[in-house]
């Protein structure tokens, strides 16, 4: 039997996708297209936005002899790279610790939590203090058990700098990624452990075998989310080191501002077309993540 | 294979009493299902022979161990699930392999044992698939393979079929009924179907509200019920209920309702003169209803308007209402009769199959 066609209400439609269409185009769309526009000039903002054409001028520079953008890249990448490795498998022990209803639970979900909820700039002074030379907690601790040797400037060594702020956002995504991690597991049909139980898997065995593969395509994500959100890092950097020292914390993303408007150098389209690459690179990254760590079968309970 | 005890068992939750004072001795060997309405506490007492549920009171035996404290892995059992619990991860030679690898048998055996499981289940193409490649059949026999590879002593269903369509229902009920033959494995096989428990039990416990209800071979519950709730529960069309008042004049010992003046044959006589002037549960089952003919005594007839006809073929089932009451009796009648709808029929019932129950206890009389 054939049904009528639906008329499909247009106006409806456009009245309620309306005002998130003009919110997207004017603020990811246009901005996005304007950059890789820039990318392709220079633009002096001195001389009222003049733009003149450069062609490839600027990947040509950026990729064969800026030096400070490849330590960025070099600092992007090792933070996108060890931040899921840490962060994940950290999150993972303390969501099984957590659903292994060790006692006060829920007061530790809650600390746990607690830093997400805190913004870059907070986090960043906080752990300011840590890293104190003189009575941050870090050195105090270090230098009450006997390691005062090992106590110095964190923030000030290009050597100690990058994975002392590596540290800082594994404390702050630890919470969340475990969250989205217990949820997970609390998702899993308890037929499964059950009949492994059953089938003599002992609590390790039902874990390591039945649970974590189980939790494989929450895993894979929240790696991806890691990864890209490593690559895009600004805020703390900001707050913390601007980068420093001797570009040890330089993020691309710290880069591309200190290029646009810290340098004078006036030129838009420079610092344009570092992001042109840099978008490129996390897009084929991601993708080739996700290509990678995705079974094609997905996993139905 | 072992014989399987409970004593005194009782499972409470915090408000609830889930299971009452169960006491059974399931034979080696036996086939023995459980059943009964959702939460009669058929799957909590499954689930404590498993060992996955604590035991609130009482005791499990398995073969000559009490097994109370023994944990899933150490009690000897195997157990397919509702949903088959089919790891997904892993290939369907895994799936059934897993127990074994837990247990650390050898490989070559793990190899031998399971090859031997999926040619007796007819799965043998498809131990490389994932769970999720198999269609639900396929599914229910992977769970039993991965239950039978283990010979353990006593194999655990719960509610295995009611995920399956109905034709493979019975096809499956079939083949796990050729296979319990085969394994002469016992078997602890709950639902709350009560056709499955009739064909697969070679005894049936009957459950409501945590407590057992009656225990019998399926044609022992079926003839004699020991109460209202397993007369009514076991077998379909359900049993007719009525309830009439019980008369004794001069000898003759009758039960009355509107439009309903049965004698009552001299076997039950007895038992229900003490009932007299009061109202009893009468039950009759459809097919011991049946159109009255010369040969039917005036006292086990009546006269009835037809409601509904359902013609399904091998039979034909009358829903009459009886005289002018407003009592209606389903009958199991020949696919040769020919009533219809608002015919007046008279009916009679066979004397030897009547049953009665107490007002008050619903136990039978």
């Amino acid at each position: 039997m054939r049904r009528p066609r639906a008329r499909r209400p247009w106006g409806a439609i456009a009245i309620f996708l309306g005002p998130t269409v003009v919110l997207y185009a004017a603020f990811t769309i246009y901005p996005v297209l304007v950059t890789f526009y820039n990318s392709l000039h220079t633009l002096r903002m001195d001389l009222g936005m003049l733009y003149e054409y450069v062609g490839l001028e600027h990947f040509r520079e950026i990729l064969t002899s800026d030096d400070v953008f490849w330590k960025a890249a070099r600092n992007s990448l090792v933070w996108a790279v060890v931040a899921p490795i840490v962060d994940i498998p950290l999150a993972l022990l303390l969501a099984l610790t957590l659903h292994a209803r060790v006692p006060f639970a829920r007061v530790f979900r809650t600390v746990w939590f607690t830093p997400v909820l805190m913004s870059y700039p907070v986090v960043g002074v906080i752990w300011l203090w840590v890293y104190n030379y003189d009575w941050g907690i870090a050195n105090l601790v270090l230098r009450a058990v006997g390691l005062g040797a090992y106590a110095q400037a964190w923030l000030a060594s290009p050597l100690t700098a990058l994975p002392a702020l590596i540290l800082v956002t594994t404390w702050m995504f630890a919470g969340f990624n475990m969250v989205v991690l217990l949820a997970a597991i609390h998702a899993i049909p308890s037929d499964y452990l059950e009949a492994a139980s059953i089938d003599g898997a002992r609590a390790w065995q039902r874990t390591l075998r039945i649970m974590v593969p189980l939790l494989r395509p929450t895993i894979v994500n929240l790696v991806i989310l890691d990864f890209i959100g490593k690559m895009k890092q600004f805020a703390l950097v900001w707050v913390m080191t601007r980068g420093g020292p001797m570009w040890g914390t330089e993020t691309v993303a710290t880069y591309v501002v200190k290029r646009a408007f810290e340098w004078k150098t006036l030129d838009l389209g420079y610092p344009s077309a570092i992001a042109v690459i840099w978008f490129v690179i996390i897009f084929g990254l991601s993708l080739g993540l996700t290509r990678v760590l995705q079974r094609r079968e997905a996993l139905e309970f | 294979m072992a014989q399987v005890l409970m004593k005194d068992l009782n499972k409470k939750y915090d408000e609830v009493h889930a299971v009452k004072d169960v006491n059974l001795h399931i034979r080696d060997k036996e086939f023995i299902v459980l059943v009964g309405p959702s939460g009669c506490g058929k799957t909590t007492t499954l689930r404590m022979l498993a060992g996955l549920e604590e035991i609130t009171a009482g005791e499990i035996h398995i073969g000559d161990r009490l097994v109370n404290d023994l944990p899933p892995k150490d009690r000897d059992i195997a157990m397919v699930f509702q949903n088959y619990a089919l790891y997904p991860h892993m290939t369907v030679y895994d799936n059934m392999a897993f127990g074994l690898k837990m247990r650390k048998f050898p490989r070559a055996e793990i190899e031998q044992r399971v090859r031997d499981a999926a040619q007796l289940l007819g799965i043998q193409e498809l131990l490389k698939r994932k769970p999720r490649q198999l269609s639900g059949g396929q599914r229910q026999r992977v769970a039993v393979g991965r239950a039978i590879v283990r010979h353990p002593q006593v194999f655990l269903f719960d509610e295995p079929l009611s995920n399956l369509d109905a034709k493979l229902r019975v096809q499956m009920r079939v083949e796990l009924k050729k296979l319990h033959n085969r394994l002469e494995t016992t078997a602890v096989y709950v639902t709350h179907d009560q056709v499955e428990a009739m064909t697969l039990g070679d005894r049936v416990v009957v459950m409501k509200d945590g407590w057992i209800q009656q225990v019998g071979e399926p044609l022992e519950l079926y003839a004699h019920p020991v109460n209202k709730f397993v007369a009514g529960f076991i077998g379909s069309p359900a049993m007719n209920f009525a309830d009439v008042t019980i008369n004794d004049t001069g000898g003759v010992v009758t039960a009355e309702s509107q439009g309903l003046r049965l004698q009552v044959p001299p076997a039950k006589a007895g038992a229900l003169r003490a009932y007299k002037g009061q109202s009893v549960a009468f039950g009759v089952r459809p097919e011991d209803v049946h159109i009255a003919t010369g040969a039917d005594p005036a006292g086990l007839t009546f006269d009835a308007v037809v409601e509904v006809v359902e013609p399904l073929g091998s039979e034909i089932l009358l829903d009459v209402r009886a005289g002018s009451s407003t009592t209606t009796i389903v009958a199991r009648v020949e696919p040769t009769v020919r009533s219809k709808v608002k015919d007046s029929i008279k009916l009679a019932v066979n004397p030897e199959r009547l049953h009665f129950f107490d007002p008050k206890t619903e136990q039978a009389i």
